[in-house]
């Protein structure tokens, strides 16, 4: 399942990112595997999503967020 | 001593800086980079001690421009490599902050550690973190809360304590580390690593770029997949450093910020409170800024009263009043606007709530090529271009940063309110509709959304003709809600006027000079001729009645090197509804708008020798066609010039900015083309019609 699919208020453990380029990005932002991610809210456009890892918000497009797996 | 600041965006960095240098410091270019270099000073046991603080960042991988300076100064250029850096952590993001930290110091530069922010994490665990840090990387670690001023002095002493930091260097991808070794010949070190990592990105000194382009032949190893093993590397240590001190309940600053967020970001209300927000925005620039604005205009009338009064009469009086001191107060009359709007922006992003309208409004963004990262320069262009087209530095796709700085001046910036206020102020009446709306206030609203959707516009067809980019990523860390650090916002105000005085402000000084000149002067034997001309008529009629002095200074503009000019341009603008007066003023504009209404002061007020008591608007609603005898400024003349003026490329400094922020004269030309044709079309569109 990755983190497109989540639903607001779902969390999940990171398990792999799908693209070298987002897992960089995620990696820089203190973001790794093993981590726990909710998916807080949504942009009242529909898009982009904003997730809650233990240490930070961020905001991330759907688009992006298909790429980063998770388990339940 | 040189001294850096480095650290991740919004872990208190400028709070910091500016609570260490104050008002001492300045802001500059760092040589060869169009990012601003904020460099200050301070002093500390007897020395001077010259801070400059870095843009946010990450990693040392840059992703946008402004990062790029992190690199150059901390790797790339050792020329501009500082004696010190402080390494600023943000104290509730201590492990993703150390990710960049042990990248420093891994440099090889003496550093110090500042646990910032201090007042957000218990005392126990700040504690726990500054052992532990000091004692594995053996280096000075101290605690400070930059908003509350704590650990200052503290701070300033372990500055001459600190010392080169020997890190042991564990290549995170040993394959490369060998390649890197031997095509160097030597130990590679990390400096190697991180500069092959971005060699794609940044172009390298000759040689280097030789030796690694011979690695990424042969062996192809990932430079995206070499900067991730890096990071993932350092966080498993930081990780393994820290592990005791993982806190069991969660920081209640996040749940703060998700119950605000809850309000700010909701579904149904969020974005009619973001127009809320941006409205009150708008409104307080018109309300604000008028007291400062004419208390200006008051200096500036009291100025030329003693300019009037001490120099004697001749054409040295008049350059100081009509030229100089005219020139001087069309630019500070729009400082106060302009530092209002971005003192407000300052305080939008000081809160966190900025990041949150850029999260709102990213989908829609896209739809033009854009993305949420272009909110804060968008908004900014509607106070001054100029330091609007610097902030979107901060976008790292090369294509969106180039739209954005396309259409950015099609935004109604300060510069032409007063055009707006004069022109709409002629044909509309101060009629108020729905109650308390007045209807000139709606037009003007009117013009200032047609700005934003154009720009909105011709930036959608430039995402097609420049053709879909490469994979473009929108991941922003969304900060915790925070209060403003006032001192911040108005180091900020400071700092961006200070941008429009000097770029914007030599341009206006300098073309007030040159109308007033063009204006004053022309052809000896013509200009005598009209003088010969009236001072006969003087005597003979014992003194020129107010018809005749109207005549008389027609007649010197006419024939002045100014009005020869816009005699020649009339037929080019007559489609529009102008005449050459308003070509006058047109040209001189077209190098500053501000210059626009001080111009038609100037020609409308030649023609009067004496006091003019009359406001403009009424002085240029009198004027007629000589020939048909009908009012030249018609409604239909009017809403052209409106039109004209909103939509075309009249600023040489933002045309200036574009070529340093581009590199290329290439796209300076081609906004001041297309935007030249756009205006032109729409006037005469306007004319015709309403003609």
């Amino acid at each position: 399942m990755t983190v497109d699919q989540l639903r607001i208020g779902q969390k999940g453990k990171i398990k792999q990112f799908y693209q070298e380029k987002i897992a960089l990005l995620m990696n820089e932002l203190g973001i790794f595997q093993g981590e726990m991610i909710e998916v807080t809210s949504r942009s009242p456009l529909g898009d982009p999503i904003c997730v809650k890892t233990p240490e930070l918000f961020l905001s991330i497009r759907q688009c992006d967020a298909q790429y980063i797996e998770i388990e339940l | 001593m040189k001294v850096c600041l480095v650290g991740n965006p919004n872990c208190g960095k400028t709070t910091l800086f500016n609570a260490l240098t104050g008002l001492n410091q300045k802001v500059g270019n760092y040589s060869g980079v169009t990012v601003d270099k904020f460099s200050g000073s301070f002093k500390s046991q007897g020395q001077t001690i010259e801070l400059v603080d870095l843009p946010g960042t990450y990693s040392l991988y840059p992703n946008s421009e402004d990062e790029v300076v992190v690199y150059n100064v901390l790797v790339n250029d050792v020329s501009q490599q500082p004696d010190v850096v402080v390494l600023v952590l943000n104290a509730s993001q201590i492990r993703r902050s150390l990710i960049l930290a042990t990248q420093v110091m891994q440099l090889e530069i003496p550093c110090v550690i500042a646990i910032n922010m201090v007042d957000e994490v218990n005392e126990h665990d700040c504690l726990l973190y500054k052992k532990k840090i000091e004692h594995y990387f053996s280096v000075p670690v101290c605690l400070i809360s930059a908003t509350q001023q704590k650990g200052l002095s503290s701070l300033k002493q372990k500055l001459h304590e600190s010392k080169q930091v020997t890190l042991p260097y564990e290549p995170a991808w040993q394959e490369l580390h060998h390649q890197l070794s031997d095509t160097f010949e030597r130990e590679a070190t990390y400096k190697d690593y991180v500069t092959y990592c971005l060699s794609n990105q940044i172009l390298l000194p000759k040689q280097k770029q030789k030796s690694i382009s011979s690695i990424q032949q042969n062996h192809r190893y990932s430079t995206t997949k070499a900067m991730s093993m890096d990071i993932r590397e350092r966080y498993k240590i930081i990780n393994e450093l820290l592990k005791q001190t993982i806190e069991s309940k969660p920081n209640p600053k996040l749940t703060q910020t998700q119950n605000i967020d809850r309000i700010l970001t909701h579904k149904v209300f969020g974005l009619p409170i973001a127009l809320v927000v941006m409205y009150l925005l708008f409104q307080a620039i018109f309300s604000f800024s008028s007291y400062p604005m004419d208390f200006v205009e008051q200096l500036f009338v009291w100025m030329s009263n003693i300019a009037q009064a001490s120099i004697p009469e001749g054409w040295i009086q008049d350059l100081i009043i009509n030229g100089i001191l005219a020139g001087l107060s069309g630019v500070l009359v729009f400082i106060p606007q302009i530092a209002v709007l971005f003192g407000l922006l300052a305080i939008l992003e000081g809160t966190g709530y900025l990041a949150r309208i850029s999260f709102m409004l990213d989908r829609l963004m896209r739809k033009f090529g854009l993305s949420g990262r272009a909110v804060l320069p968008m908004m900014s262009g509607f106070a001054c271009a100029i330091p609007a087209v610097m902030a979107t530095r901060t976008i790292s796709s090369w294509k969106e940063r180039l739209i954005s700085i396309m259409v950015i001046p099609l935004l109604s910036c300060s510069a032409r309110l007063p055009v707006y206020i004069l022109l709409i102020g002629m044909f509309i009446p101060e009629e108020k509709v729905f109650l308390f709306i007045g209807l000139q206030g709606l037009t003007m609203m009117a013009f200032y959304i047609a700005g934003l959707l154009l720009a909105l516009l011709i930036a959608g067809i430039l995402q097609r003709i420049l053709g879909a980019s490469d994979q473009q990523y929108f991941i922003m860390e969304l900060p915790t809600y925070r209060f403003p650090q006032w001192r911040n916002v108005l180091l900020t105000m400071y700092q961006k006027a200070k941008i429009f005085a000097v770029e914007a402000g030599k341009v206006i000084f300098v073309i007030s000079i040159v109308l007033w000149i063009l204006a004053t002067f022309g052809p000896a034997n013509e200009m005598s001729l009209v003088h010969q001309e009236f001072t006969q008529l003087e005597q003979t009629n014992n003194g020129l009645t107010p018809e005749q002095e109207k005549l008389y200074s027609q007649e010197l503009l006419l024939h002045s090197f100014a009005g020869k000019i816009g005699k020649t341009i009339e037929p080019v603008i007559q489609p529009l509804g102008y005449d050459w007066k308003i070509g006058i003023a047109l040209l001189t504009s077209f190098a500053a708008r501000e210059v626009f209404v001080g111009t038609m002061a100037t020609i409308y007020s030649v023609e009067y020798n004496e006091d003019n008591p009359t406001p403009l608007q009424e002085r240029l609603k009198s004027e007629k066609d000589p020939e048909t005898g009908k009012p030249i400024y018609s409604v239909a003349t009017i809403v052209s010039l409106l039109i004209f003026f909103a939509f075309a490329m009249q600023c040489m400094s933002t045309l200036a900015i574009v070529y340093r922020e581009t590199k290329s004269w290439k796209w300076p030309f081609i906004q001041l083309l297309y935007m030249t044709v756009l205006a032109y079309a729409l006037s005469f569109a306007a004319f015709q019609l309403l003609h």
